[in-house]
């Protein structure tokens, strides 16, 4: 009695009450039909419209197109379809309908046009439906019969739906597990799909949304009561003060007792035997009470600067896949927050990158589960880096802050900065020099603007040119310089001209010339001219070579002068003997002998080189 | 707006004590606005103290800083251009300039000349025409110098030396001419421009319907080669010549 089997495909159902039909319109051997489950429709209510393809060979048919639903009906549902083969006395018929699930809007009668499918390349067209749809009515039943009366269908406490709520004071962002949970001490069937009413002010997801319900037994005010869990569901609030969870609302299907009236008490008795009972179906529909839930919104004190409203309980990891990298390759920065909380609503942290690391948008990756009534898991960013040029490059810390539920304040996880080694990669070295170096000053930022000293004036930008007198004056200057300095040079020269200095550097020329003239008096005999010349080169040089006047020709004087320019004793011995060994020849009268007169010219000639060697000597 | 009024407030205030003058006045201002990171109004002061005539190194380099802060590329680089007319050796000028081109669009590959005019081009670019000037009398003092050894003395190897020493100066002398020379035509003839559009087409001839040459982005710098009516023909580093309407560069 209580195992209802309860199933939420409803078409079988529906379609064991279907009634109003049209005739179907002529195919060859198929049948193209239209139906409602009810042509008497009470405003608000959910009814079926099935169009069905049946006989031959289904799979010929293509492009099903419906009416249009929506100008009079909303479509709750649809259009789902199913198939069906049968065998009955060896034929075997198939076949296929599209089922929406429609609800009403307006009063009034409504024709639906025919829905067309194209079969063996024919268009089948369905018939028409003609729908009535009146004002709702107290009760939702339809009674069959005339002589069948509903039964009494106020269900009491015997069926009804709550919502739970895990809690109903909340931060923002803490999560709420509310339970849709059916309580029953009647046979009942669910006529529609679950339909969770539209949310505002909450982000939610389902946790549990079984197809199949399991019954479970649960005293509830003190009665005992067969339960389902429809839903639960996990709601995010997403912003703060009272705000209400909508009714959630499911029609259903209740088998109540059907009496006959017959008027004879003894068949009534008789037919009110449980044995006797028929049953018929009363629609209920079922509604939770709203459930309202106090937000409050999170301190301001405390709050980082990194947050961005991400409330639970996270731990932050950070990793770099490679330390050091080429220009042309790339790296890998992964973001791992793993925790609980909203981890569908994580937004990528808000990370600095440096100007000379470029970065993609980040590959993101959710592993979520539903846990102690809150979402667990973790999600991951991942930013793929390229860098600009060579060098060290600083990948900034992440920052991630959230709220602990827990501790009732802010936490702010931060991954320590790292450090990319840059090394010039193949690519960079192919590309211009031009885009090398602008790629280099990108990284780089300018240099400070410039002050003046208290007091400085401003200056204002000259012209370029020289001016024409400066530029006049700097050539005219060097060349005006060049031709006084020549002419002073010149005439210096002229009043301090070296006489005794030339007379020097020419004495042993002329030395040498008196000597080789001397010769050629020897040669011919000639003996006084010979000594003569002799003399004159002794002489000569001596009074040449040390600047003396020809009044000054003394022995003593000539030995003076020259130790007084360091030349060796000896030397100047040597040179005193050549000149007294002339002047005694000279005026001797006695003739010497050839011989003799060739020694003089030989001694002479080497005291006159060895004079001029410690002269030249004593002068460097 | 507050802020702007503070510091005009702080500056009159500081005006008394420290300041040669009025236009010192506003580029204190501009300083100060700067180091508050209210570029916007710091481009505004020393744009103000270059209008008032005072158009010298620092105006034109802080006018960079403050334009390139404030996001305006183009005139960024025109400002470190005009900074580095002034004063063309200047490292941190240089350097900003770099810094400001790194985020302009074109990348242009300059021709490869022979070194010989790579270094002579280097070195014109690096100098001020007076220094040139300055140079070339220095070679012709040498040279007279020279001249005047070998004319006025006699030692065999002094006058080879000296001789030597005057084709050397003489040479130079006739380089540092050159080079003040072109220098002076360069600047004078403003021969260089800074392109001030997001982006310049270069047309094959000077006419708004001429068949596309090449484009130019903002910041880049090119040489003016000729003009005709509202047109200028430019060439840029990698020699590539077209005509742009004379509105879209501005001239260092």
């Amino acid at each position: 009695m209580r195992g209802v089997a309860i199933t939420l495909s409803i078409i079988s159902f529906v379609l064991a009450l279907g009634i109003g039909s049209t005739p179907p319109l002529h195919a060859q051997d198929a049948q193209f039909t239209a139906s409602a489950d009810r042509t008497e429709i009470a405003m608000g209510e959910q009814f079926q419209v099935t169009f069905t393809l049946s006989g031959g060979r289904l799979k010929s048919y293509t492009d099903f197109r419906a009416p249009d639903l929506n100008r009079d009906f909303l479509t709750l549902a649809g259009p789902s379809t199913s198939q069906n083969m049968q065998i009955i006395n060896g034929r075997v018929s198939t076949s296929i309908s599209w089922t929406y699930v429609l609800q009403a809007r307006t009063v009034g009668t409504f024709t639906l046009a025919p829905a067309t499918i194209k079969y063996d390349g024919a268009t089948l067209r369905s018939g028409t439906l003609r729908l009535t749809v009146k004002k709702a009515a107290p009760q939702a039943g339809q009674p069959r019969g005339g002589k069948e009366q509903p039964a009494d269908v106020d269900l009491g406490d015997n069926l009804f739906i709550r919502a739970i709520p895990s809690k109903t004071s909340v931060y923002i962002g803490e999560p709420i597990t509310v339970t849709y949970k059916l309580y029953t001490r009647v046979a009942f069937q669910l006529d529609n799909p679950i339909k969770l009413p539209r949310m505002v002010g909450f982000w939610s997801e389902d946790i549990e949304a079984p197809t199949q319900l399991q019954p479970k037994v649960e005293v509830y005010n003190g009665k005992q009561y067969e339960t389902f869990m429809m839903r639960k569901v996990l709601y995010f609030p997403t912003q703060s003060g009272d705000l209400t969870i909508e009714p959630f609302e499911v029609g259903t299907t209740v088998r109540v007792r059907k009496r006959r009236k017959t008027g004879d008490d003894f068949f009534d008795r008789f037919f009110s035997d449980p044995y006797f009972d028929s049953y018929e179906g009363v629609k209920k529909t079922l509604m939770t009470g709203a459930v309202r839930v106090k937000v409050r919104p999170l301190p301001e004190e405390g709050k980082p600067k990194s947050f961005t409203g991400v409330v639970g309980n996270y731990t932050m990891d950070v990793t770099l896949d490679k330390q050091r990298l080429k220009t042309d390759e790339t790296a890998t920065l992964k973001v791992l927050l793993r925790g609980s909380g909203n981890i569908r609503l994580l937004d990528e942290p808000s990370i600095a990158f440096p100007s000379g690391l470029d970065h993609y948008d980040p590959a993101i990756n959710e592993n979520v589960e539903h846990a102690d009534g809150t979402m667990r898991g973790n999600k991951s960013f991942e930013y793929i880096l390229v860098p600009r040029y060579p060098g060290k490059i600083t990948v900034p810390p992440v920052e991630f802050s959230y709220f602990d539920l827990e501790k009732k304040r802010y936490i702010t996880h931060s991954s320590p900065a790292m450090t990319l080694v840059v090394d010039e990669g193949e690519k960079r070295r192919e590309a211009g020099e031009v885009e090398r170096r602008m790629i280099d000053y990108l990284a780089r930022d300018i240099r400070a603007i410039k002050d003046i000293a208290p007091g400085e004036a401003l200056e204002t930008a000259d012209a370029p040119s020289v001016p024409l007198p400066l530029m006049a004056a700097a050539w005219a200057l060097p060349l005006l310089a060049f031709g006084g300095a020549l002419l002073w040079k010149k005439r210096y020269d002229r009043l301090h001209a070296d006489v005794t200095g030339l007379k020097r550097r020419r004495a042993t020329r002329v030395a040498e010339k008196h000597l080789s003239r001397s010769r050629g008096w020897l040669d011919r005999g000639s003996i006084d001219a010979y000594y003569q010349e002799i003399a004159r080169a002794l002489w000569g040089y001596v009074q040449d070579a040390l600047g003396l006047p020809t009044s000054q020709t003394s022995m003593d004087a000539v030995g003076a002068a020259l130790l007084a320019r360091n030349v060796p004793e000896e030397v100047v011995a040597q040179l005193r003997e050549a000149l007294h060994a002339v002047d005694y020849a000279r005026f001797s009268p006695t003739r010497a002998q050839d011989n003799e007169m060739r020694a003089l010219y030989d001694r002479s000639r080497e005291a006159i080189i060895a004079t001029e060697q410690a002269l030249k000597g004593g002068a460097a | 707006m507050r802020r702007i009024l503070i510091l005009l407030l702080l500056g009159i205030s500081g005006a008394a004590s420290l300041s040669a003058g009025p236009v010192e006045e506003l580029f204190r201002q501009g300083i100060a606005a700067y180091k508050a990171g209210s570029y916007e109004a710091s481009v505004g002061l020393f744009d103000s103290v270059r209008a008032a005539g005072k158009d010298g190194y620092i105006v034109q380099y802080n006018l960079g800083c403050a334009y390139y802060k404030n996001g305006d590329i183009g005139k960024s680089i025109l400002a470190f251009e005009r900074a580095l007319r002034i004063d063309p050796g200047n490292v941190d000028a240089k350097h900003n300039l770099n810094v400001v081109r790194a985020r302009t669009r074109d990348r242009i590959e300059p021709i490869p000349l022979i070194f010989v005019v790579r270094w002579w081009n280097d070195l014109k670019e690096a100098h001020l025409p007076s220094t040139f000037f300055l140079w070339s009398a220095l070679f012709l003092s040498l040279l007279a110098a020279s001249a005047f050894v070998f004319f006025g003395f006699r030692g065999t190897m002094l006058r080879r030396t000296a001789l030597a020493m005057g084709f050397l100066a003489a040479l130079l002398f006739i380089a540092s001419l050159g080079l003040y020379r072109e220098r002076m035509r360069e600047l004078e003839q403003q021969r260089f421009a800074v392109v001030m559009q997001a982006i310049v087409t270069a047309r094959s001839t000077a006419d708004a319907s001429a068949v596309d040459s090449f484009t130019m982005h903002e910041g880049l710098t090119v040489e003016i080669l000729r003009e005709s009516n509202g047109y200028y023909l430019v060439r840029i580093a990698d020699g590539k010549q077209g005509w742009v309407p004379s509105n879209s560069v501005e001239r260092i």
